[in-house]
């Protein structure tokens, strides 16, 4: 082995001292490295770690830059930016949604038209279906709009809640998931913010619970998807009055008290 | 004892991209909200996380900006641009690459030395790719605080002719063969002087630098 090791070495086609000046010039932006430098770079430790050396500290040189405010009015126009940019996606999105089925129409206007009872029939299908549709259509709208405003709500709920200044939060872990709690210890209003939270197995969902004294009580529960992270719960008493909190798996709709594993849980004493 | 009721869902939030009106009251978002909690609010509340971003970060991505342009209206451009492109981009932020601060730090300078470059008439430089780069470089402890006042003092460390070379290649986005030009100095003298000044540099922050 060491051997092999000395004969990798001898092998090496540039040495350390040549490499380092490229490398700083590399991690400062001012170098592409070359095939040579990087094939040594590759069978080198010492040169990748003074690489991440010399990263790091150009990662450390913005903040010399002396502090300088920036102009009010730009945080706005940067929010505005944010919002007028989401807004058209959404409405692109809402225009692609509702693009099809007039092509569909158009395409029925295209269909042959044999005599006129048939072409009656065919309008009065047309027309029955794209009655069925407009209904299908308004339910959904409907649907959603009310979907859209409690989940509006809710956010704005949440960031009244952040902004509260008598806000508490603690930390929550477990195994793979980390997360945060926030409450307002006065109000039965409380906020999960949860990152990796495993995928319960099939037909299971989540449950959380608070602890009251040495009795646990469900906060409600909640189903898998991918990508949610944020959940408010309204426990049925002052936030202060818990001591813990814990998510677990447990059967669809809910059990009385936690069965399933700790997925991640909190304790309600200890302020972060 | 009131019973609560087993089956009442939670509210899972859901990404809404129609955010607005409550904008004014996020001023506390940045200061109670860590890094990984601001990122998770911009991708699914993307107008109350760029207020809970700009709050926290705003002032030192302007500094830097301002820094490398010198001039007002240019350094407001690139910080709202970089902001923007760290929401755009939130999907490719690896914050087992680096801090919020120095991916955000690292797209300023960069973005504010091309537009430097550009009114000189110069090519862009490429940015350092991370192919080459595992894992995060900067200990996770460190906060802004801190990185400021290491970096000034090991700077502060350098002898002057060193010193001037960093500068010129970081914040005057020169390349050596300009800088060699510059303070007509032989490339290979800038060469050492650069090397030099970043061994002193990393050994002087190595204790800040995260474990491999």
């Amino acid at each position: 082995m060491g051997d092999l090791m000395a004969e990798i070495q001898d092998n090496l086609p540039m040495v350390c001292e040549e490499v380092w000046p490229l490398l700083a010039a590399y991690a400062i932006g001012d170098a592409t490295l070359d095939a040579p430098t990087r094939t040594h770079l590759l069978a080198c430790q010492t040169c990748q770690q003074t690489l991440r050396e010399y990263s790091g500290v150009v990662q450390m040189l913005p903040f010399d830059a002396p502090p300088v405010a920036p102009p009010p009015a730009l945080r706005d126009r940067l929010i505005a930016a944010v919002q007028a940019e989401t807004m058209q996606a959404t409405s692109g999105s809402t225009t692609r949604t509702s693009a099809p089925p007039a092509s569909a129409q158009a395409r029925k206007r295209r269909g042959p038209i044999i005599g006129l009872r048939v072409a009656f029939g065919t309008a009065l299908v047309v027309i029955v279906a794209l009655l069925g549709w407009n209904i299908s259509l308004q339910q959904q709208l409907a649907s959603q709009t009310t979907a859209l405003t409690a989940n509006r709500e809710g956010w704005q709920t949440l960031v009244g809640m952040l902004n509260d200044p008598t806000l508490v939060s603690y930390r929550m872990s477990g195994s793979v998931a980390q997360g945060t709690v926030w409450g307002v210890p006065q109000r039965e209003l409380a906020c999960l913010m949860i990152e990796n939270l495993p995928a319960p197995p099939s037909g299971q969902i989540y449950q959380v619970w608070l602890r009251n004294g040495k009795s646990w009580s469900s906060a409600g529960t909640f189903e898998f998807r991918p990508g949610n992270r944020w959940f408010m719960i309204r426990p049925m008493q002052a936030f202060s009055n818990y001591s813990a909190v814990l998510v677990t798996t447990e059967p669809a709709g809910g059990s009385e008290w936690p069965t399933g594993p700790a997925l991640i849980q909190g304790d309600l004493t200890i302020r972060t | 004892m009131r019973i609560v009721p087993t089956h009442a869902k939670i509210q899972c939030l859901e990404t809404d991209s129609v955010a607005g009106g409550w904008e004014a009251s996020t001023t506390q978002l940045s200061t109670i909200l860590n890094d990984a909690e601001i990122v998770s609010l911009l991708r699914e509340q993307p107008a109350v996380g760029i207020a809970a971003l700009y709050d926290r970060y705003g002032r030192l991505v302007f500094s830097v900006a301002f820094r490398v342009v010198q001039d007002h209206g240019a350094a407001e451009e690139i910080t709202q641009d970089v902001f923007l492109r760290c929401w755009r981009t939130i999907e490719h932020y690896r914050p087992e690459q680096s801090g919020l601060s120095t991916w955000l730090l690292t797209i300023t300078r960069n973005r504010s030395v091309d537009e430097l470059r550009s009114r000189r008439g110069k090519e862009a430089r490429r940015e350092v790719s991370d192919e080459l780069l595992d894992g995060l470089l900067l200990d996770p402890r460190l906060d802004e605080g801190l990185i400021r006042d290491e970096i000034r003092q090991a700077l502060s460390g350098l002898p002057v002719a060193q010193r001037e070379v960093v500068e010129l290649a970081f914040w005057g986005g020169l390349t050596r063969h300009e800088i060699a030009d510059q303070l007509d100095l032989p490339l290979g003298t800038v060469h050492t002087r650069l090397r030099l000044a970043m061994d002193k540099l990393r050994v002087s922050l190595q204790r800040w630098m995260a474990d491999e």
